[in-house]
């Protein structure tokens, strides 16, 4: 995902820019299983994030668990914690199907999609 | 004493995964620091004893995804010790190509960020280029980018096609120049060198008292490497050196890993070129009862794993010890004593991998302010400006 | 030293705690010790014999619980790993954490997934599993089973 960020794929140009802190953030990616001390955190961070803020699910850990379904720590799916509006499967989503996905997550926004 | 306590994280935007520093300062100098783990365990080696041997080699190579290579490398390992067998020559060199590709790109993306981290964003921007190139070399011979599932026990998965050799040793010779760039730029800059020098070391003794591992002993003196202790792959029958440096300070650590760079370029060359012939699988059917212990030379350290088999086709037991759990706990000696505006580059370079483990916020007693994540780094991007404007550099 | 002559040190040594001594391999050696003899013979391997600790392994078997300490001895490429078996009902055995520090989160791991007291331990808190976890319930357990009503374990489709 921080491939991204770099010259090859560069999401600045489509106007993404990583935030220094959750209250500048429009958008919150996030990537791998929740477990039961990070789904806390998270829904705080969730809380503070000014909104309306958007959330992208990356990986298929984020969708639904991926393999760790079984897991004892990972009792509940991302979606069950916060709302999530645009998902990214993949194990690991190369960089190009992460714009792609947010792309598409702009044209929603916008309502041209 | 009025003493003011620094959370670090969990969430921070900086950090590449989740970890809970707590530091304990006392006006500017770092007393105790605590470190809080957790936030990514997800049961692996449950999982494991859920799935046969063939499956579970998916999942280790999940748990993380900068270093995905070294766990299946050390589990199939780990299995083929249980017999005991060997696998046949072709696998071998095959398994070391993936291994030290992965190792050159492990230590580029953590070159980038400790650039980051002391402020010099074009460093981290032009080194992840750089990494492209390699991420390209392996996706030519493996597929994938990372996860390259190509490995299993008995031997690979999938061979390497020869008329896929020459571009991908085309790409791996084609950042050499740049490194010897970046390798002269580090190592003769006057900022840096006041900046990382003397900073966060990590004497012998306490190396060896709390067992770390990889570039993090190696820059401290402790000649130890898994690849030179106990040859497996094709790390004896190519040519190459043990990169060890001295102080134990940040400034080691940061040589130790550029100059591995280039030894991983060599190892890989030599093992493209000189590929034998032959099978790449032993097609092992059953797992007899046993234990078995695999080891592999992770770019963080040496991946430990212990498989136990009861004779049925799914691990009874699978351990799993990532070099970073070793490795965190020397955070207590090497932060200790430091300025708070040096703590997130010690903190960082040991090149932490949470995931594999597992399977810092400031209480200012005596005044108002609460330093949190961020303000460290900027901190610390500050104290390099200081410097350079002290230099006379900008 | 030698590997054989360490071999035959470790077995003359500590010949009253071994319980079983299997020589697997060029590489591999596998000492069965009783508990109560752990850390002498740690702290030998560790400190006389220059080892380095790599990890510590706890497992559960139908009879008992069994810990293995992996040592590595590089210098002759050697991995000696020392056994102990515990019983079930109340596993306790004494600390390493005060000869060596790299014992000290292994420990805390161990505590907290299989439920083994380490006595002596200098600081006995939860390593991974959050404060919310029942106690006296251990992950890596055989007989552990879901406690957690909220759980949601099918993917829905």
């Amino acid at each position: 995902m921080l491939d991204c960020l770099t010259p090859r794929f560069d999401i600045e140009r489509f106007g993404m820019l990583l935030a220094p802190s959750i209250k500048h953030a429009d958008v919150l990616l996030v990537t791998g299983s929740c477990n039961r001390k990070s789904a806390i955190r998270l829904k705080r961070l969730y809380e503070q994030a000014p909104k309306p803020c958007v959330v992208v699910a990356i990986g298929e850990c984020s969708l639904s668990r991926g393999m760790f379904i079984h897991s004892y720590n990972c009792p509940i799916p991302l979606d069950k914690i916060i709302p999530v509006d645009a998902y990214i499967p993949g194990c690991p989503p190369k960089p190009e199907a992460i714009i792609s996905g947010a792309v598409k997550l702009i044209q929603k926004l916008k309502g041209t999609l | 004493m009025a003493k003011s306590i620094i959370p670090i994280g969990p969430y921070h935007p900086l950090q590449e995964e989740p970890e809970f520093f707590t530091l304990t300062v006392d006006g500017e100098t770092v007393v105790d620091i605590d470190v809080s783990i957790g936030y990514n365990h997800r049961g692996i080696e449950k999982l494991s004893e859920m799935k046969t041997f063939d499956q579970s080699t998916f999942v280790i190579e999940r748990i993380c995804g900068i270093c995905s290579t070294s766990h299946p490398f050390a589990y199939t390992r780990a299995v083929e010790d249980i017999i005991p067998v060997e696998v046949p020559d072709r696998a071998k060199y095959i398994r070391t190509i993936i291994g030290e590709g992965e190792r050159i790109h492990s230590h580029l993306l953590w070159l980038g960020l400790a650039g980051h981290f002391l402020g010099y964003n074009t460093v981290y921007m032009w080194v992840w280029k750089l990494r492209e190139e390699i991420l390209d070399a392996m996706e030519i011979l493996s597929g994938n980018r990372n996860n390259y599932a190509m490995f299993k026990p008995g031997g690979v998965r999938r061979d390497i096609n020869s008329e896929d050799i020459p571009p991908a040793l085309r790409k791996i010779e084609s950042i050499v120049p740049t490194l010897n760039k970046l390798k002269k730029a580090i190592i003769d800059d006057p900022v840096l060198h006041a900046r990382l020098k003397g900073i966060g070391i990590l004497t012998k003794e306490e190396a060896l008292d709390y067992c770390a591992l990889g570039p993090t002993s190696r820059a401290s003196g402790v000649a130890k490497d898994v690849r030179k202790d106990a040859p497996y792959g094709a790390y004896d029958q190519v040519q190459w050196d043990m990169i060890v440096t001295e102080n134990g300070d940040v400034f080691d650590k940061v040589v130790v890993r550029v100059l591995e760079m280039f030894e991983s370029v060599k190892i890989m060359k030599q093992c493209l070129e000189n590929l034998p012939p032959g099978e790449i699988d032993l097609n092992i059917k059953n797992i007899p009862p046993g234990e078995g212990i695999g080891a592999h030379e992770a770019p963080r350290g040496e991946t430990f794993h212990y498989v136990r088999s009861d004779g049925t086709n799914r691990p009874a037991r699978h351990k799993v010890r990532a070099p970073t759990f070793m490795n965190l706990p020397t955070f207590k000696a090497t932060v200790i004593g430091e300025t708070i505006s040096d703590a997130t580059i010690i903190l960082a370079s040991i090149d932490p991998c949470y995931c594999c483990t597992e399977r810092m916020s400031v209480m200012n007693c005596r005044g108002k302010k609460i330093y949190s994540g961020e303000d460290l780094v900027r901190l610390s991007q500050d104290k390099t400006k200081l410097i350079q404007k002290k230099m006379g550099l900008k | 030293m030698t590997r054989e002559e360490i071999v035959k040190d470790l077995k003359g040594r500590f010949k009253a705690d071994i319980i079983d001594f299997f020589d697997k391999s060029p590489k591999r050696v596998y000492m069965e010790i009783k508990p109560e003899s752990l850390v002498r013979c740690a702290s030998y391997i560790f400190k006389d014999l220059r080892a380095r600790f790599n990890i510590a392994s706890g497992v559960d078997t139908p009879t008992h619980i069994e810990i293995l300490y992996h040592f590595s001895l590089e210098y002759i490429n050697l991995l000696v790993t020392l056994r102990i078996k515990l019983e079930r009902d109340n596993p306790a055995v004494d600390s390493l954490a005060p000869v060596f520090k790299g014992a000290n989160w292994i420990e805390r791991e161990i505590h907290e997934i299989l439920g083994v007291d380490f006595k002596g331990h200098p600081d006995m808190r939860r390593l991974l599993l959050p404060d919310e976890w029942p106690a006296g319930v251990y992950p890596l357990r055989r007989d552990y089973t879901e406690w957690d009503k909220n759980a949601i374990r099918d993917r829905g489709v």
